[in-house]
C-alpha cells in the first residue's frame, strides 16, 4: 500500500512510540448505532491518550510576517478591507488539513495495520491542538522532571524542556496501561474501517470524517503549541499571579510598557493562536438554528435586546457535506457550528470568529477568497467577521466593498462612526442579551481577571461577571467594547482562571506534587534520625533487595552494581531511593516501616561504604 | 378607629415615599405632599405635611399626560395657585388646602371590558387613551427654588375620600394602582420580579426575561412553522383576543412571554406580556397575577393598554419614588385597578374558577423543569387536582365592587369538577364551545391539523381510549354538554360560592361513600397499583403513580399502613390539630422527624405513612400553626412539605378527593386487599448463580475501559494520596488508624481503616463521595438542606437540597434531589467557586422526571450520562434488620439519559424496562452493569442480581436492554455499590444491634465482612471512590465520622 508521504516540520518529531509487551486481548467491540453490544463507552478525542498518540505532536502556526510590522495592527484598525483580507488569510492557515504525524509512525512501524485508502487521512491544522488534558499532562512531566530541588525552586522550563514534553505526551498512550500493543493496533484497525454499505468511492471522505472525530474529539478551548509553550514556560509567574489578582483594578497600570500583563513575564509570542469551537450534538437533534446576517437583519438584531436568539431565523438540518461534522468513537455526532480565532499576531491580537450558515455566499461570506475552493467544500459554508481593536477606525466600511453589496451594506449596519466601538458577534457563542453587539476584544479585555473590583458598592470585591460587562453601562461602557484596562492580566486569556482553569489546573498539580515533597522529605529526616540496626538491615536485604541486585550487591541486568552505587549517593539521596523507588526499582514506603529502612541503610553503608 | 389607624399608617408611608426629588435650599422642614378630594366641592385638596410658609407658593393642576413630564422650576409659574386658607382634611395629617375643581368624570377609567374583547381597538377607543390619563401636579416654590414637587395618579386623590375611607359598604375602597398594590403586598407579600432599592422605589422587569410563548402553524404536509408575525390562524391561539402573536424571536421579532416566581409566602406571582408591538419589548397588554394558594387572596394588575407599553421597564405597581436607578414608577405602566369604580372590566369573569386560566397556548411556556411557567394544578404541589375547596377571593373586592363568580356543583358536570372548578364566567358561557369545536369563529383560527380530535379537545389531559365517534357518549361528552347547557341557561344548574377562606383547617376531608372492594379499586387505582382487571390485562392501565417508585405489593401496602398507624396514634395525627396545645403540636411535628428526640433532623416519609400523600391539606397547616404560631408556621411547613410529600419527581399529586379515597381504605384497614392486587408469585429462595465467563470478559474489559483505568490515566489526583500506590493513601498522622476499633480482624483479607473526618453534624439519607475522594455528600447537616464536605479544605458546604447525594464517575459533577425544579445538578467545579450551592447558579440545571433513590453513571470516553430510577426501599440508618425488599412483580427500572447537546446535558426521554421484585437498583460507574436487590415473599429480602446493561441509541433516546443475567448473589445487606474497576460489590448490612460492612468479589464469588463495629454502632452507606478506596460512614449514635477502607485494593493486589 502507498501511502501520500506527509512533509511537514512537525515530522522531524515524529514519535518513537515504544510499546510496552502486548498482553490482554481487546475487549472492545465495533461500535455503531445499530450495535446493542455496549453502553457508549468507547473512548473519544484527544482529551485521551490515544487520540493523541494518533494526532502526534501539534501542527506548529506560522504566524504572518507582515502582521508583525509595529505599524500593522494600526493599519488594520484603519482599512476594514486589510482587517479581513488578514483574517481570511488566518483562518486559511488554522483550516488548512494536515496529517495524522502519529498515525503516520503507527503504518510505518506496523505495516501488518492495512488501511482501506491511500492516503494519509488529513485533519485542520487547529484541530491537532492542546487541550487543557495535554497541557496538564505536559505539566505533570515537566514539573515532575524538576526534582525536588527544581519544584522547590518553582524553576522555570527552557524551550527544550516544552519541546521534549510535547515528543512526551504524544507517546503517552505507549506508558498507560490502557493500551497494550495489539489494544492499541485493533482499535486503530477498527478506526480504518469504512462504515458498513460505504461505497468504495466514498469511502476516503467518510473515513476522515469518522477517523477526524475519532482522533480529534469536540475539546472547546484549544492552544497552538506556541501559546501551550509560554503557558507552560511561565507557569510560575502565572499561579503566583493569581493572588495579585484581588488587588489588580480596572485602573491598574503595566509595571513595563513592554508588557501589558500582569502575570507574565513576557507578552505572548506572535506563533500564539488561541480557538474556541462550538460543538453542537447532532444525532439527537437533527435540527441546527441558522442566522440571517444580511444588513437589514443586522439592523433589527442590534436594536432593543441585540440578543442572538436561541431559535435562530430558521431551523436546517445540513449534511455532513455542508457543515463541518465529525463521529466520535462512541458514536456521537457534533456539527461545528462556530468558533473564536486569536492570534497573537499583533499586539492586542487578532481576533477572527467564523459562523455556519445556509447562505454563506452573502453578506460576511461574501469576500471569501478562491483559495478557499482548496479546502474541504465544508470550509466554505462558514462567515466570518474579525475586528483588531476597540474602536472602529475606518470611515469608509461599506464603501470599501462596492462590488460586494450584501457585505457592504452588513458592515455599514453593524459598523459605528469612527471612535465608536467596533463590532465581532457569533450567533453560535454569544449568548445572553446584548452580547450579538460585543466586538470580542471589549471582554477579553478582562480575561484573566479574577476580581474586578467592588461592582456593587457592598464593601466587598466581586467575582468576574461578564453579564456586568456587558450590562454595566456605567462601568463598562458600550456594552463593554469600549478599552477601560491598560493591564491585561493573562494577556486577553479566558482560559487562564475561567474556562480551562488552566492556570488552576497548575497551581493544584504544584500543590500536589509539593505536598508529597515535603511528606518526603519529612520520611527521610525521621529515617536519618534512628539509629540503624545493620545485621537487621542485612536480613531484610537478603529478602528483598537480593532479588535483583543480587546477594552480594553486585547488580544484574535490571540492576544497579550497589559497589558503585551507594558510595556514589548521600545519606538523604539512598534513603529517597529506597522509599520512591527508582526505573525498574519499586517504592518500599509503604512495604517497610521507618526503623526497617533505617536498618536497610546501615547495611548498605557497611557493606558498601560511607558517601564519597 | 382600625381603619383609622391604618389609613393614618398608610399615609405616612405615602408621605415619606413619593417626594423625594425635592429640590431648594431652605433650610426649615421641609413639608411633604399628597392629595386628596372632597366630593362635595368637587375640588382636589392639596396635602401639606406643614402649614405654608411666608414666601412659599402652592400650585396645583390638573393634567392629561403622563408621568414624568413634571419640572416645577419650568412649569410653576404657569400652574395655578392654589391660595385660600388651611383647613383640617378629617384623618389627613397636616394642612389641607382646596385645589382646582374637576368634573368627577375625571375618575372614570378610559377602559371597559371591550377594551379585552376586541383584537385590536377601534380608532375611536385609540382616540379616547391619546391624551394619557390624568395626573395632579404639584409644586410647593418660594423664591430660592422649588421647596417640593409632586405629581400624582389622579384616582390617589380618591384614596383620601371620605372621613374614614370607606365607601358605602364595609371595606374601604381603593383607587390607586399604587394604593391597591400596597394592600396586596401587605395581604400577599412581596413581588419577586421587583427587587426593592429604596422607599417605594423597586428595580424594573424586563419582558425579554420572560419565557417565550410559541406560535405554531402546523400546515397540510405537516411541517411546522414559527411565524415572526401575526397571523390569521395557528395552532394553539390565545383565548382572550382570539390572536395568533408572532412568535417572540429575541432580536428579529417581537412576541408573547410569561413568567412566573414564588415569594416566601407561598404567593405564586405571574406576569404575562402579550399583544407585542413592533418595537422589541413593547407590548399592548402586560398583566400580573398574584395569588396566595394557602389564603386563596389574589391580586390582579393590568397595564394601561394600547397607551404605555414599555415592556422593557415593567415597574412595581406601588412605586411611586422616581429615582435615578429606577426612573419608572407604577403609573409609567399601570393603569387604574381594571374591574374597579365601574369600567365593566371583571378579571373574575375569565378567571372565573380559580386565579390562574391554562390553555394549550400558555403552557407551552414550560420553567427550567420542564413544568409549565404558570402554576398548574396536579403539577405543582400547592394546586392540587380535584381540590374544590382551595379559596380564591380577590384582595379589596368588596371595595372595587367586583363580583365573584359561582361554581358549578351539579353532579352531572362531575367528570369535569372531579379535577377542578367551573365558573359561571366566560368558561361556561362562551369558551366551552372552543373545547369541542363548536365555536366556527374560533375554529376558523386554529389550524386544520389542531381542529383535529387529539388537539382540538386537550381536556381532559388524559384521553386514553377516547376519540372523536366515542367522546359524545363518555362521561367528559356528557359532561360538558350539560355544561354548555348550564351557560346558556345558568338557572337550570346549581351553583355554589367559592370558597373565601381555606379550606381543612380542622384537616376535614369530602365525605367517601365507597366501600369495600369498590373502595379498594378506587383507591389502588389512585396509588397507580397493579389491580386484578379483566378490561386491563397485566396491569397496563396504572398510572404508577406511586409504583414506580414503590412497590405496592399487598405486603407493601400492609406496611403503609404500619407506618400510618404510627403517624396517627404515636404522633398524633389521628387527632384534630387545633384542639392540640402548642406543646402537644410540636411533639407532634417532631415524631415525623428522622430522629423524633432531635428536633434540628430532617423529616421523614417513612414516619407519616401514607399520609406523605396528603401532607398539603389542612391537617398539616393547622399543626404547624398551631406549633409554631401564626407567624412562623409557613416556612417550616413548606420545607415539611417539600421534603416528605409524595409522590415525588413527574407523578401528580393526589387530589383532595383522591387522598380522601385513599386515606378512607387505610382507615379502614385495607379491605380486600388481597382480592384486587396483582401479585404472581414472589421468588422463595435465592439461587446463587454465577456467569463465570460473562464475568470475566467484564472484569477484563473494564481493566481498560473501565473508570478507574480512564482516571488513572487523566491523572485525577486521589485525596489522601502522595503517589500513584493507593495503598501509600492516607498514611499520614491526619488519618487516624481505626483498624483495630472497627476493622474486622477475624477476616485475613478485611483491609486496614482509617478515619477520614468527624463530620460534626447528623446525616440524612445516605453518604456518597467524589471519584476522586475530595468531597462527601450527605443529606442534612445545613440550614439547605444537605451538605457538601470539602476534606482538602475541611469546609463544609451547604447545599440547597434534599437529600440523596450522588457524584459523576468521571469527576466532573454531583446530582441532589430536592432541589429547586427537581433533581439538581452542577459541575464539580462549582466546590471551588461558590460557598453555597442553591441549583440557581448558571452552570447548574435542574431535572424533573428523575425520581429519588437515583444513581448516575457515565459511559467512559465521552459517552452520556444515565440516571437509574427504581422501586426502592428507604434506609434511614438506625436499621434492627437490613431494609425489607418490597419489590413488585410490576418493579421497573427507569433509565434517563442525560445527553451533551454541545453545551450542557439535557435529560432525554427515559427508557422503561420491567425488572420484577428487583430493587434498590444501582448502575455500575460505566453503566454496563446494574445491580439489585431481590425481593420474596413480603418483603424478604434474598440478595442481589447483577446484569448487563446494552443501550442503543434509538429515535430521539436509548434503548435498554437489561436481559442478560450474570449472578445472583445470595449475600445479606441494603442499597449496594459497585466499584470503579467494576470487580467488587460493597454494602452494609444490619445485624446483632449493629451495621457492617460487606464486599463481594466478583472475580472470585468470595464474600468479606471488612469491619466488626460495636453494637450500637452502625457502618453504613459504603460506596467507592476511583483508586478503590471504600467511603463508609460510622454513626457511632454520638457522632458520625467518614472512614474509609483499602480491602478492595488489598484484594486486587493479591492476585
Amino acid at each position: 500500500m502507498s501511502r501520500a508521504a506527509p512533509t511537514l516540520p512537525g515530522l522531524a518529531l515524529a514519535l518513537g512510540l515504544a510499546w510496552g509487551a502486548g498482553c490482554a486481548g481487546s475487549g472492545d467491540r465495533p461500535v455503531g448505532d445499530d450495535d446493542p453490544a455496549d453502553f457508549p463507552a468507547v473512548p473519544g478525542g484527544k482529551t485521551d491518550v490515544f487520540g493523541r498518540s494518533l494526532v502526534g505532536v501539534a501542527a506548529p502556526y506560522e504566524p504572518d510576517p507582515a502582521l508583525a510590522a509595529p505599524e500593522a495592527g494600526d493599519q488594520l484598525a484603519a482599512d476594514v478591507r486589510r482587517r479581513r483580507d488578514a483574517a481570511w488569510g488566518t483562518v486559511y492557515k488554522i483550516l488548512e488539513p494536515v496529517p495524522l504525524l502519529g498515525l503516520v509512525e503507527v503504518f510505518d512501524d506496523h505495516p501488518e495495520v492495512t488501511w482501506p485508502v491511500a492516503d494519509v487521512p488529513m485533519v485542520p491544522r487547529w484541530e491537532t491542538w492542546y487541550g487543557v488534558e495535554d497541557v496538564k499532562r505536559m505539566f505533570q512531566h515537566l514539573y515532575e522532571g524538576l526534582g525536588a530541588e527544581g519544584r522547590a525552586a518553582h524553576a522555570s522550563f527552557d524551550a527544550a524542556a516544552v519541546a521534549e514534553a510535547q515528543v512526551w505526551n504524544a507517546g503517552a498512550a505507549s506508558r498507560s496501561d490502557r493500551w497494550p500493543l495489539e489494544r492499541y493496533l485493533d482499535h486503530v484497525r477498527e478506526l480504518g474501517e469504512c462504515p458498513a454499505g460505504t461505497p468504495a468511492e466514498e469511502c476516503a471522505p467518510a473515513l476522515e470524517s469518522l477517523l477526524g472525530g475519532a482522533v480529534t474529539g469536540t475539546t472547546r478551548i484549544l492552544y497552538s503549541p506556541g501559546t501551550a509553550a509560554h503557558v507552560l514556560g511561565d507557569y510560575a509567574g502565572a499561579v503566583a499571579c493569581l493572588d495579585r489578582l484581588d488587588q489588580l483594578g480596572l485602573d491598574a497600570e503595566p509595571a513595563d510598557p513592554a508588557n501589558f500583563t500582569a502575570c507574565f513575564a513576557e507578552e505572548l509570542p506572535a506563533d500564539a493562536v488561541l480557538v474556541k469551537a462550538q460543538w453542537v450534538r447532532a444525532d439527537f437533534d437533527p435540527e441546527l438554528p441558522a442566522f440571517d446576517t444580511d444588513g437589514d437583519a443586522m439592523r433589527r438584531r442590534l436594536t432593543g435586546s441585540a440578543t442572538w436568539s436561541e431559535e435562530g431565523d430558521r431551523r436546517v438540518n445540513p449534511s455532513a457535506s455542508d457543515i463541518y461534522t465529525i463521529r466520535l468513537r462512541d458514536g456521537s455526532v457534533f456539527r461545528l457550528a462556530g468558533m473564536h480565532i486569536m492570534t497573537k499576531e499583533l499586539r492586542h491580537w487578532q481576533w477572527v470568529t467564523l459562523w455556519w450558515s445556509d447562505r454563506p455566499g452573502d453578506d460576511f461570506g461574501a469576500d471569501r477568497p478562491e483559495r478557499f475552493a482548496g479546502l474541504p467544500a465544508v470550509w466554505s459554508r462558514y462567515k466570518m467577521c474579525a475586528v483588531s481593536w476597540f474602536d472602529e477606525q475606518d470611515p469608509e466600511l461599506g464603501r470599501r466593498y462596492q462590488e460586494l453589496p450584501s457585505l457592504a451594506d452588513a458592515l455599514d449596519a453593524v459598523g459605528g462612526q469612527p471612535g465608536q466601538p467596533s463590532w465581532c458577534s457569533n450567533p453560535y457563542i454569544e449568548h445572553g442579551l446584548a452580547n450579538a453587539a460585543t466586538n470580542c476584544i471589549g471582554c477579553h479585555q478582562h480575561g484573566g481577571s479574577q476580581v474586578a473590583h467592588d461592582r456593587d458598592g457592598d464593601g466587598t470585591l466581586d467575582p468576574f461577571d461578564l453579564d456586568a460587562v456587558i450590562h454595566d453601562e456605567a462601568r463598562y461602557p458600550a456594552t463593554g467594547r469600549a478599552q477601560i484596562r491598560a493591564t491585561f492580566p493573562a494577556d486577553y486569556m479566558y482560559s487562564f482562571n475561567r474556562v480551562d482553569d488552566v492556570v488552576h489546573v497548575f497551581a493544584q498539580e504544584m500543590e500536589f506534587a509539593d505536598g508529597i515533597d515535603r511528606e518526603l522529605q519529612e520520611r527521610v529526616d525521621a529515617i536519618l534520625a534512628l539509629e540503624g540496626d545493620a545485621t537487621a538491615g542485612a536480613g531484610r536485604f537478603a529478602g528483598t533487595c537480593a532479588a535483583c541486585h543480587g546477594p552480594d550487591g553486585h547488580g544484574s541486568d535490571f540492576a544497579p552494581d550497589l559497589r558503585e552505587r551507594v558510595p556514589n549517593r548521600d545519606d538523604p539521596t539512598l534513603i529517597r531511593t529506597l522509599l520512591t523507588g527508582k526505573g525498574a526499582m519499586p517504592p518500599w514506603a509503604t512495604r517497610f516501616d521507618d526503623q526497617a529502612l533505617a536498618d536497610i541503610r546501615a547495611h548498605l553503608r557497611e557493606q558498601f561504604g560511607a558517601p564519597q | 378607629m382600625t381603619t383609622h389607624s391604618r389609613r393614618c399608617s398608610s399615609w405616612i408611608a405615602f408621605s415619606v415615599l413619593v417626594l423625594v426629588s425635592a429640590c431648594g435650599a431652605e433650610q426649615v422642614s421641609k413639608p411633604e405632599l399628597d392629595v386628596g378630594y372632597d366630593p362635595g366641592s368637587r375640588r382636589i385638596l392639596v396635602q401639606v405635611t406643614r402649614p405654608v410658609a411666608s414666601g412659599e407658593r402652592l400650585h396645583a393642576r390638573v393634567r392629561k399626560g403622563a408621568v414624568g413630564e413634571l419640572d416645577c422650576a419650568r412649569d410653576a409659574a404657569s400652574i395655578p395657585r392654589v391660595d385660600g386658607q388651611p383647613f383640617d382634611a378629617p384623618g389627613l395629617p397636616g394642612s389641607a388646602y382646596a385645589g382646582p375643581e374637576v368634573d368627577q368624570s375625571i375618575f372614570e377609567p378610559v377602559y371597559d371590558d371591550s377594551w379585552l374583547e376586541l383584537p385590536e381597538p377601534t380608532a375611536e377607543m385609540l382616540a379616547q387613551i391619546a391624551d394619557g390619563e390624568a395626573f395632579i401636579d404639584v409644586c410647593l416654590v418660594s423664591d430660592s427654588g422649588v421647596v417640593r414637587e409632586g405629581e400624582f395618579d389622579i384616582r390617589r386623590a380618591l384614596d383620601r375620600t371620605g372621613a374614614n375611607g370607606k365607601a358605602d359598604g364595609e371595606e374601604e375602597v381603593i383607587a390607586s394602582t399604587e394604593a391597591y398594590a400596597d394592600k396586596c403586598v401587605a395581604e400577599l407579600g412581596d413581588i419577586p420580579f421587583f427587587p426593592s432599592i429604596g422607599e417605594g422605589d423597586y428595580g424594573t422587569f424586563n419582558c425579554l426575561d420572560a419565557t417565550p410563548l410559541d406560535t405554531t402553524v402546523t400546515g397540510a404536509d405537516g411541517q411546522v412553522a414559527k411565524p415572526g408575525a401575526e397571523v390569521d390562524s395557528c395552532d394553539n391561539p390565545q383565548y382572550i383576543y382570539s390572536l395568533c402573536e408572532g412568535n417572540a424571536v429575541t432580536g428579529t421579532s417581537n412576541g408573547p412571554r410569561v413568567t412566573s416566581a414564588a415569594n416566601s409566602q407561598g404567593t405564586e406571582w405571574v406576569l404575562l406580556c402579550r399583544k407585542a408591538k413592533a418595537e422589541e419589548g413593547s407590548y399592548n397588554d402586560i398583566a400580573m397575577i398574584g395569588h396566595n394558594p394557602y389564603t386563596g387572596k389574589t391580586c390582579f394588575f393590568q397595564n394601561a393598554l394600547y397607551s404605555r407599553t414599555d415592556g422593557l421597564h415593567v415597574p412595581h405597581p406601588g412605586d411611586v419614588t422616581e429615582s435615578t436607578d429606577s426612573p419608572q414608577q407604577s403609573a409609567s405602566l399601570w393603569s387604574g385597578i381594571h374591574g374597579g369604580l365601574g369600567s365593566g372590566i371583571q378579571c373574575a369573569s375569565c378567571h372565573d374558577a380559580d386565579a390562574f386560566i391554562h390553555s394549550p397556548w400558555i403552557d407551552q411556556a414550560l420553567n427550567a423543569g420542564g413544568d409549565p411557567v404558570v402554576p398548574k394544578m396536579g403539577i405543582d404541589e400547592d394546586f392540587a387536582l380535584g381540590y374544590a375547596d382551595a379559596p380564591y377571593t380577590i384582595v379589596n373586592s368588596e371595595g372595587q365592587g367586583w363580583t365573584m363568580p359561582k361554581v358549578l356543583v351539579s353532579p352531572e358536570a362531575q367528570a369535569c369538577t372531579n379535577c377542578h372548578r367551573i365558573g359561571d364566567g366566560r368558561w361556561s358561557d362562551d369558551w366551552i364551545d372552543r373545547l369541542v369545536g363548536e365555536d366556527e369563529s374560533w375554529n376558523r383560527k386554529v389550524t386544520e391539523a389542531y381542529r383535529e380530535f387529539t388537539h382540538a379537545f386537550w381536556m381532559p389531559p388524559d384521553m386514553d381510549g377516547l376519540d372523536a365517534a366515542s367522546w359524545a357518549d363518555s362521561d367528559f361528552g356528557k359532561a360538558v354538554k350539560f355544561i354548555q347547557g348550564c351557560g346558556r341557561d345558568p338557572s337550570s344548574c346549581q351553583w355554589a360560592e367559592l370558597p373565601t377562606e381555606p379550606f381543612g383547617e380542622d384537616g376535614e376531608l369530602p365525605p367517601i361513600e365507597l366501600e369495600g372492594e369498590p373502595l379498594a379499586r378506587a383507591a389502588a387505582a389512585v396509588l397507580g397499583a397493579d389491580v386484578q382487571d379483566p378490561s386491563c390485562p397485566d396491569g397496563q392501565c396504572a398510572s404508577r403513580r406511586c409504583a414506580e417508585c414503590h412497590s405496592l405489593s399487598p405486603a407493601a401496602l400492609r406496611r403503609w399502613l404500619d407506618y400510618t398507624d404510627h403517624a396517627w396514634n404515636e404522633c398524633g395525627l389521628a387527632g384534630d390539630p387545633s384542639a392540640m396545645s402548642q406543646d402537644d403540636a410540636r411533639r407532634s411535628i417532631d415524631c415525623l422527624r428522622t430522629d423524633p428526640t432531635d428536633a434540628s433532623s430532617p423529616f421523614a416519609a417513612a414516619q407519616l405513612g401514607i399520609l406523605a400523600a396528603g401532607v398539603q391539606y389542612g391537617g398539616f397547616r393547622t399543626l404547624f400553626r398551631t406549633a409554631l404560631g401564626d407567624e412562623a408556621w409557613l416556612a417550616p411547613y413548606l420545607q415539611f412539605k417539600a421534603r416528605v410529600g409524595m409522590p415525588k419527581g413527574s407523578h401528580p399529586k393526589l387530589s383532595q378527593k383522591e387522598f380522601a379515597t385513599v386515606q378512607k381504605w387505610f382507615a379502614d384497614r385495607l379491605p380486600a386487599l388481597d382480592d384486587i392486587i396483582l401479585s404472581p408469585p414472589a421468588p422463595t429462595v435465592c439461587d446463587a448463580a454465577r456467569d463465570e465467563v460473562g464475568i470475566a470478559s467484564h472484569i477484563d474489559d473494564m481493566s481498560f475501559d473501565g473508570w478507574s483505568a480512564v482516571n488513572r490515566e487523566a491523572g485525577i489526583r486521589m485525596f489522601g494520596c502522595s503517589g500513584d500506590d493507593p495503598l501509600a493513601c492516607f498514611g499520614g498522622a491526619d488519618f487516624a488508624d481505626r483498624t483495630s476499633d472497627w476493622g474486622n480482624g477475624a477476616d485475613a483479607d478485611a483491609g486496614s481503616i482509617r478515619q477520614l473526618r468527624e463530620l460534626g453534624f447528623r446525616t440524612s439519607f445516605w453518604t456518597r463521595s467524589s471519584a476522586d475522594g475530595r468531597y462527601i455528600g450527605n443529606g442534612g447537616g445545613s440550614s439547605l438542606g444537605s451538605t457538601i464536605t470539602d476534606l482538602t479544605t475541611g469546609t463544609n458546604i451547604p447545599v440547597d437540597a434534599s437529600y440523596d447525594p450522588g457524584f459523576f464517575p468521571d469527576n466532573s459533577g454531583f446530582i441532589f434531589q430536592g432541589a429547586v425544579g427537581g433533581a439538581g445538578i452542577c459541575p464539580q467545579s462549582v466546590l471551588t467557586r461558590y460557598d453555597q450551592i442553591k441549583f440557581t447558579e448558571p452552570e447548574c440545571i435542574s431535572a424533573t422526571g428523575i425520581n429519588l433513590y437515583q444513581h448516575v453513571a457515565r459511559g467512559v470516553g465521552g459517552g452520556d450520562y444515565f440516571v437509574i430510577n427504581s422501586q426502592f426501599v428507604s434506609d434511614a440508618g438506625h436499621g434492627s434488620a437490613d431494609p425489607r425488599a418490597f419489590f413488585d412483580s410490576g418493579s421497573t427500572m427507569k433509565f434517563t439519559p442525560m445527553v451533551f447537546n454541545g453545551t450542557t446535558y439535557a435529560p432525554m426521554g427515559p427508557t422503561v424496562v420491567d425488572s420484577p421484585y428487583e430493587g434498590d437498583s444501582v448502575l455500575s460507574p460505566s453503566a454496563r452493569l446494574v445491580v439489585s436487590r431481590l425481593a420474596g415473599a413480603d418483603g424478604q429480602a434474598l440478595g442481589y442480581v447483577l446484569r448487563r446493561v446494552r443501550a442503543t441509541r434509538f429515535g430521539q433516546s436509548y434503548q435498554v436492554d437489561i436481559d442478560q443475567r450474570l449472578a445472583t448473589i445470595c449475600m445479606p445487606g441494603a442499597k449496594a455499590n459497585i466499584s470503579f474497576d467494576e470487580r467488587f460489590l460493597v454494602t452494609h448490612h444490619y445485624h446483632d444491634g449493629k451495621s457492617d460492612i460487606l464486599l463481594y468479589d466478583l472475580a472470585t464469588g468470595d464474600e468479606h465482612q471488612l469491619t466488626d463495629v460495636p453494637v450500637g454502632t452502625e457502618a453504613r452507606y459504603p460506596h467507592f471512590r476511583s483508586d478503590g478506596w471504600i467511603y463508609f460512614l460510622v454513626d457511632s449514635g454520638d457522632s458520625e465520622t467518614m472512614a474509609a477502607s483499602d480491602a478492595a485494593i488489598r484484594l486486587s493486589a493479591a492476585q
